[in-house]
């Protein structure tokens, strides 16, 4: 399994939803990832509001 | 032997931002998926719950490896489609007149046709892309279909911009051709015409409606931007940041590009078209790749690709009038757009118009688009489940857009 999933704390204290995520092989987990990661990325591109003032602020330097 | 075809020439334009928007965006998720499950990570409201199933953190070695395949799928697709062997097969119909490079072409003539002398629809496509997305194939051809219900499509082929036309600003269009291809089917006919204008053909048509109505029976616009100030996601950040900076700058770099070029080159289109969502191509040639190559859907795909591929370049004072006066100043909505001798006002359109508007359309978005029939009295607007390119030609066009579109007109027949 994972090399960042080593000695978390969180995993100690959640062991439930661990268990259960264990329970999909990184490979399949690494796909739904990037899946949402392209999902993330078409909401933003074509969705969000990117005018707005602090957007304007960083391009304007 | 069998004959091998011919690769496609040319590319999905342009290729370079494709790969490189690919690789960087993935070169993101790759480094920020260790934290993709934190409770910090920004996931849209929507995507949170599919998430928190990536707890613990992925092994990064797994999403390398999913970028890898990724990408190779992404440029298997892109080969899949430069070595397909199917072309468009269909011939344009017959031209009925000429003016320039631009055509009017007659679908009362085609086989499919039920009544060539039926109820005549002057149809203005976009300037910045081919005609024949109204007619790609013939299962898909919406102007096909429509001549098989009693309607006659009249077709503006705008065509590139020729020795002719290398000068011509919108009013030119508007002028030269526009307002003779509608006088002609007029006097052809002997009765008032529809127009239907799809993409940037719609607000031209709009425009027409509202200073020339001379001949115009009913309004019809596909997929027609209007309010160009309610532009979003990058498309927005894009025009903010012009706006911020004065729009003279790209008033320069056009008339640059016009005098270096003769013409704007059709690559900046298809450029700030790929801006817009910069994951689609990757998206979408992975998904070619898994199709059947010899299925229709294939068969589909290579034909709006060939299309998206086979834009046209536009004159440099009509590209200035629609990057800077549409886009950037918003002078449609505004009531500042000079065409046809004078601003155009849409409250003055009378005619009986319907709109659609995709719900899922990127180029003209709902806000981008029901601005127009909003401001049109009695203006109907329709919103059809579905993309720009997918109003005219996707799988569900016909009953969202077709089918309502042709009763309009036929229910308006005067």
């Amino acid at each position: 399994m994972g090399m960042n999933r080593c000695a978390s704390d969180t995993e100690t204290l959640q062991p439930e939803t661990n268990t259960e995520a264990e329970t999909v092989p990184d490979r399949v987990r690494a796909k739904i990832y990037l899946d949402l990661w392209e999902i993330q990325l078409r909401e933003a591109a074509v969705k969000d509001d990117l005018t707005g003032r602090e957007f304007r602020r960083i391009w304007n330097g | 032997m069998s004959e091998i075809p011919t690769l496609r020439q040319g590319e999905p334009s342009p290729v370079v931002f494709h790969l490189g928007a690919a690789l960087v965006s993935y070169s993101q998720a790759l480094l920020a998926s260790p934290r993709a499950s934190s409770a910090n990570f920004p996931w849209r409201p929507e995507l949170r719950g599919a998430a928190a199933g990536l707890s613990p953190a992925i092994d990064r070695i797994e999403v390398g490896l999913e970028v890898a395949r990724r990408l190779h799928t992404m440029v298997e697709g892109m080969e899949m489609w430069q070595r397909h062997p199917y072309r468009r097969q269909l011939q344009d119909p017959e031209c009925i007149w000429r003016a320039g490079s631009a055509r009017l072409l007659d679908y009362g003539e085609i086989p499919e046709s039920t009544d060539p002398n039926g109820l005549p629809v002057l149809v203005v496509p976009s300037l910045i892309n081919k005609h024949y997305i109204l007619d790609l194939v013939p299962e898909r051809s919406m102007l096909r279909w429509l001549a098989g219900q009693g309607v006659r499509p009249l077709l503006l082929d705008w065509a590139g911009p020729t020795q002719d036309e290398a000068d011509f600003s919108m009013e030119d269009y508007g002028r030269k051709r526009l307002i003779p291809a509608l006088q002609h089917v007029c006097s052809m006919t002997g009765r008032d015409v529809s127009v239907l204008g799809y993409c940037m053909g719609g607000t031209l048509a709009a425009g027409l409606a509202a200073n020339r109505p001379e001949g115009v029976a009913n309004l019809v616009t596909i997929g027609a931007p209007w309010n160009f100030n309610s532009t979003v996601g990058i498309a927005g950040a894009l025009r903010a940041m012009i706006r911020a900076n004065g729009p003279e700058h790209v008033v320069r770099l056009l008339r640059g590009m016009g005098e270096a070029f003769g013409f704007i080159p059709v690559i900046l289109f298809q450029t700030l078209f790929s801006m817009v969502n910069p994951m689609q191509a990757s998206i979408k040639f992975r998904r070619f790749a898994s199709l059947d190559p010899n299925g229709m859907e294939a068969k589909l795909f290579v034909g709006l690709e060939d299309w998206l591929s086979d834009g046209v370049c536009m004159a440099a004072p009509a590209a200035e009038d629609l990057l800077v006066d549409w886009q950037i100043r918003n002078a449609p909505a505004l009531g500042k757009w000079e065409f046809l001798g004078s601003r155009v006002d849409a409250r003055n359109i009378r005619i009986p118009t319907i709109s659609f508007c995709g719900r899922r359309d990127t180029i003209a978005p709902p806000p981008l688009a029901e601005a127009l029939p909003q401001a049109i009295p009695g203006g109907a607007v329709m919103l059809p489940d579905t993309g720009h390119v997918g109003m005219v030609v996707g799988g569900d066009a016909r009953n969202a857009v077709w089918k309502p579109l042709a009763e309009f007109l036929l229910t308006h027949n005067s």
